[in-house]
């Protein structure tokens, strides 16, 4: 999923009439947003209450995201952020959106808690990931997080593995130079 | 990497998949408004083709008679009448019904009862995918979103159970048993939605090349295109292939959601008159269709990297454009649609030649018959193209300038007609 080569913004403007694009973008911020909530509220439930709070309020606003104005990252922090600010004006974790969509609470194990927590300490290298240029983000995101081999990341976008060695050793070269920069 | 909340996940995919059957409005959105409407038909298509079923399991003139009989026996007779007398005018060529597009055609009552071209089979291409299928069976393959935009059906093809020489086909709807088709152009930017209504019917003038002889302002050469503009300005061209009638709408991204339901008995067909007006549509197009003509479709790879060179030593002094592709490449599926468009518009201003790559003879060619293109295309190796000029992979677009110097290599695939169009202009045109 982390290969699908689509746009936020596609992903996005097709998802009320296919699950399938909602899923992929899903899965492509899922981590990202719930290391950011992690690093904000320090508690990995209240980051995955959050998440999920954000996720519904995305999918409710589906025919208001306007690609004009924004991209969907931007557009999805935006959304992060009210609903952060919300939830702390009245001290409890918003849940209109989950109750409107009529999600179930969700069910965590220990496990996943402690995976959320520990992925406030990847909130900043996972938000320098995203800001990478499209093609060093997926060959980075590949190789690095999802572990896969060099030549199948080539196979599925269609390049040499000298292009995706190349395309993951500048990723990995800029994330250090910014690590470095904001220490 | 496995998700934190995989459930979450299936729980929003349950909510956006309820939201979008309650309400499919909802599903259809602002957005590209095609796509919505398009899941909406998608979505009825099934109980629509079993109704198609169930009236074409029952004879067309028992139930005309059955309508009649409940209705009014003297009207029925009078109908028995009128299409007896319709054929009878029809036999001896007077009637001439209205060619323009979006215009209501006259005597909508009167072409009812001219004679029905009985469709053999259907067939339609998903995503590279052919499926084929026999009257009322027809399904469209459920929708995916891997390649392009849209939902991948790039053309549909329509078999007669007989030939067809020189008859004009109406597709339009009438009422529920009528022909419905909806097409859609998938596009973000340009481009239409064109719904076929009875408002907005889709008039499309055949030809054949049957009787050798020159129709509607060109010479038909084996495979003579026409093209329809529907009333919202929506273009489709069709190509006769012996006795089908091949439909492919354009867009800027090559994809385009083809929908057709509900064949059984609906084409009306009335003889090709000879008037003017069938003349003056004709001029007014033949320009396009001489165009498209002059570009049949490659099928198989033209040869190695060898004829590649030396074609392009040939074309020394013109613009050119390589296309890199490959049959297992996605991205190359995506924009073959734009490439293929773009060497019909440009045709002898710019030379397009492609560069097949990594594929064995039998995947090329099995994937030029889905995806037949209008210019040369060659076996080549990466190594091979990249002493023309370095290359990082499938799709790679080359341009060359008049001068024969390569300007510029564009990796990636293309995504809108635009921004290739701009770059044959800036790099092969007057680079």
């Amino acid at each position: 999923m982390v290969l699908d080569r689509r746009p936020d913004e596609a992903l996005l403007a097709r998802a009320r009439a296919d699950e399938a694009a909602f899923a992929v973008f899903y899965r492509r911020y899922e981590r990202l947003l719930m290391a950011y909530f992690a690093g904000m509220v320090g508690r990995g439930e209240l980051a995955a209450d959050l998440t999920a709070e954000v996720f519904a309020e995305v999918v409710l606003s589906l025919g208001r995201f306007d690609p004009q104005r924004g991209s969907g990252s931007g557009w999805l922090f935006g959304i992060a952020r009210n609903v952060l600010a919300r939830s702390r004006e009245r001290g409890r974790v918003e849940d209109r959106a989950r109750r409107r969509l009529g999600l179930p609470p969700l069910v965590l194990a220990d496990e996943t808690i402690e995976r959320i927590e520990a992925s406030a300490d990847d909130s900043r290298v996972l938000e320098l990931l995203a800001a990478l240029p499209e093609a060093q983000r997926i060959a980075v995101q590949a190789r690095v997080v999802e572990e896969l081999e060099y030549g199948a990341i080539a196979r599925e976008l269609c390049c040499s593995e000298s292009v995706v060695r190349k395309r993951v050793s500048r990723g990995l070269s800029s994330l250090r130079a910014q690590l470095k920069e904001g220490r | 990497m496995s998700l934190l909340l995989p459930e979450l996940e299936q729980h929003l995919r349950e909510a956006i998949r309820s939201r979008a059957a309650a309400n499919p409005a909802w599903a259809a959105g602002d957005g590209p408004r095609c796509n919505g409407a398009s899941a909406h038909v998608a979505k009825e298509l099934p109980t629509l083709v079993a109704d198609s079923a169930q009236r074409a399991s029952r004879p067309r003139l028992g139930r005309r008679v059955d309508a009649g009989v409940k209705a009014l026996p003297l009207v029925a007779s009078i109908v028995v009448v009128a299409a007896v007398a319709g054929l009878a005018l029809i036999a001896i060529g007077h009637r001439q019904p209205s060619l323009k597009a979006g215009t209501r055609p006259t005597g909508h009552r009167q072409r009812s009862l001219a004679p029905r071209l009985p469709i053999d089979s259907v067939l339609v291409r998903h995503f590279g995918i052919l499926r084929h299928s026999r009257g009322v069976d027809f399904r469209p393959l459920p929708p995916r979103d891997r390649l392009g935009w849209g939902w991948g059906v790039d053309l549909a093809m329509v078999r007669m159970a007989q030939p067809a020489p020189g008859v004009r086909m109406w597709l339009v709807p009438t009422g529920h048993a009528g022909v419905c088709m909806v097409m859609q152009m998938a596009t973000l930017g340009s481009g239409g939605c064109g719904t076929i209504s009875p408002d907005n019917p889709l008039n499309v003038t055949l030809d054949s090349d049957s009787s050798g002889q020159q129709l509607g302002g060109f010479v038909p050469d084996g495979n003579p295109t026409v093209t329809a503009t529907l009333a919202n300005r929506a273009k489709i061209t069709a190509r006769v292939v012996d006795n089908a009638f091949f439909m492919r709408a354009p867009s800027s991204n090559g994809f385009v959601d083809l929908l057709i339901r509900n064949f059984s008995g609906q084409l009306q067909v009335v003889p090709f008159p000879p008037g003017a007006e069938q003349r003056q549509v004709a001029h007014h197009e033949s320009a396009e269709l001489q165009q498209a003509t002059k570009h049949l479709p490659a099928v198989v790879p033209n040869g190695s990297e060898q004829a590649l060179f030396t074609k392009l030593r040939q074309l020394r002094g013109r613009p050119v454009v390589i296309t890199s592709w490959a049959s297992w490449c996605s991205p190359c599926l995506a924009q073959f649609g734009l490439i293929a468009d773009a060497a019909t518009r440009y045709q002898r201003a710019v030379a397009f030649l492609g560069a097949d790559i990594k594929d064995s003879p039998e995947a090329a060619s099995a994937f030029l018959r889905h995806h037949p293109v209008s210019y040369p295309t060659y076996n080549v190796t990466i190594a091979g193209l990249s002493s023309l000029t370095p290359i990082e992979g499938v799709p790679a677009t080359i341009f060359i300038n008049p001068a024969g110097k390569m300007v510029y290599v564009h990796s990636g695939e293309y995504e809108s007609r635009a921004s290739l169009d701009a770059d044959i202009e800036r790099f092969a045109l007057h680079g």
